[in-house]
């Protein structure tokens, strides 16, 4: 019965972490700007990426996916096949590009709070194409002093590691 | 003949203060903890000052004296002197200090904190803490008043905006804004005080005569700030998740026009001298110049990065010595 208090404790704080305003966060958004050059023609890197909701056909951490086209949920390998919900916000053809945002995540597999993304293909001079993957996000917690599994370092690292091996699957998927 | 000379003397006066005064813009770099000054005369990055951890808020006096920056991570406020452009203090504050404003007649320093819910108020000068005052959930925006009777502040997760009295610092009002609003401008004149909903992408517009909510109007992604032209006539607005500003005809209440500005655009000020509008693009590290007569874009600047700029960030140029006869005070 000593421990009541303590467990008490522990009840709420869990609760405080999981079930937090989603639209809160910290005051600090990170970027991340990561690119890959791929040996292949800007129409055929925009072919394999396009369909927002066929994500799993080129990043290789991506175990299923459930889309209307407009959404899509995608289930994350790595981290515990964990679900992850997107929201596709803005999407040209023309420009090769797309935009898309994080509306529901479990922020113990994924640790990210308020997320955008926007991939595109550029062709460049010697034929080859450079694709651009740009994300903005704030880090899970949305207190300050945020321990170091959610802090700003895990966030980056997270979302790194989803960006880095869907760029690098899909320029081994296309030069091969 | 000697009234020619006095007048050529005044005459003289004058021109070299017109001709050598110039401005400077503080933009707050949050990833690189810096703070980079513009010159506006040649448009060129002059120095990078580092500040504290995370720094947003930005806020300087009148004068140009003194430049206060929040850095909500180190939960500090950095101290800019503006003639030697170097951070001589940093001072612990709350527990998230983000947005920042300074009461007209530069007295107080008003902070809003982020976590602990209050704005705190310090003195310009001595730098001492006066008052405390609990506000909404999460306030960040501030506006003050041509009064120093009132100020606004925007509580971000109680969609509401808290309305303090500058003389007691007691709240008088709480009015209801759009969902999630985040950042406050009170117009010219001071008749109107509009507030940025993020969530709701749109503007209330209050009455301050009353605190009667006038109208709401729908603009881009996540507005994250406004300003307004110096005769009020317009009000310009950044929408962060749109890459665009919102023009908005401030007489007939409408959003008249949605430009590209770059990516993740968020500070913005009116610049009165050039009639140019300064924004700040967070993603592309950079700030835009942009002709608010033709709206045609005049220059990216390249600034630290990760550049948020949230604030009153234009300031006069003190480094040039002739300026250094107003050293005694802080104001």
């Amino acid at each position: 019965m000593k421990y009541l208090p303590g467990i008490i404790f522990l009840i709420v704080s869990f609760f405080n972490l999981t079930i937090t305003d989603v639209f809160s966060h910290g005051p600090t958004r990170q970027k991340l700007k990561e690119s890959i050059t791929i040996n292949a023609k800007p129409e055929d890197v925009w072919n394999l990426i396009k369909d927002f909701g066929k994500i799993d056909i080129w990043h290789p951490s991506i175990s299923k996916v459930e889309s209307d086209g407009k959404t899509r949920t995608i289930y994350y390998s790595p981290r515990n096949n964990t679900a992850i919900k997107q929201k596709l916000e803005n999407y040209s053809a023309e420009k090769m590009m797309y935009k898309t945002s994080i509306t529901e995540v479990d922020i113990k597999f994924f640790p990210v709070n308020t997320y955008t993304a926007n991939i595109s293909v550029k062709g460049n001079e010697d034929g080859t194409s450079t694709v651009l993957w740009k994300a903005a996000f704030y880090r899970a917690y949305v207190n300050n002093d945020p321990p170091p599994e959610l802090n700003e370092a895990a966030a980056i690292k997270a979302v790194k590691e989803f960006i880095q091996s869907g760029l690098n699957n899909l320029k081994k998927k296309l030069e091969n | 003949m000697k009234n020619f000379l006095i007048n050529l003397w005044i005459f003289f006066f004058i021109f070299l203060k017109v001709s050598f005064s110039s401005d400077l813009a503080f933009i707050t770099n949050q990833l690189s903890n810096s703070v980079s000054v513009i010159d506006l005369e040649t448009y060129k990055v002059i120095k990078e000052i580092s500040v504290g951890s995370r720094p947003a808020g930005v806020a300087v006096t009148k004068h140009g004296k003194r430049i206060f920056v929040s850095n909500p991570e180190s939960k500090e406020i950095s101290v800019i002197d503006g003639y030697k452009l170097e951070n001589i203090k940093n001072i612990s504050l709350g527990k998230g200090p983000l947005g920042i404003a300074l009461t007209k007649d530069d007295k107080f320093l008003l902070v809003a904190d982020w976590y602990d819910h209050k704005v705190r108020v310090i003195d310009s000068c001595t730098l001492k803490l006066i008052k405390e005052i609990s506000v909404g959930k999460s306030p960040a925006g501030i506006d003050t008043d041509l009064k120093n009777s009132k100020f606004y502040v925007a509580n971000r997760d109680d969609h509401t905006v808290s309305v303090v009295n500058i003389k007691n610092f007691q709240v008088e009002k709480v009015l209801k804004a759009g969902k999630r609003p985040f950042a406050v401008a009170l117009s010219p004149d001071n008749n109107f005080l509009y507030v940025a909903n993020v969530k709701s992408n749109d503007v209330s517009v209050f009455d301050t005569k009353n605190y009667k909510k006038i109208t709401t109007i729908k603009v881009g992604k996540s507005p994250y700030a406004i300003t307004f032209l110096q005769d009020g006539s317009k009000a310009f607005v950044t929408n962060q998740h749109e890459n665009t500003i919102s023009i908005i005809d401030t007489l007939n209440k409408k959003n008249i026009k949605t430009l590209e500005i770059g990516e993740y655009p968020e500070g913005i000020n009116f610049y009165i001298k050039t009639k140019e509008v300064l924004i700040v693009n967070w993603f592309d590290s950079e700030v835009v110049v942009l002709n608010s007569m033709n709206l045609n874009i005049k220059k990216r600047i390249t600034v630290g990065e990760g550049p948020r700029g949230f604030g009153n960030f234009i300031g006069p140029n003190l480094t040039k010595n002739w300026n250094i006869v107003y050293k005694n005070n802080c104001g």
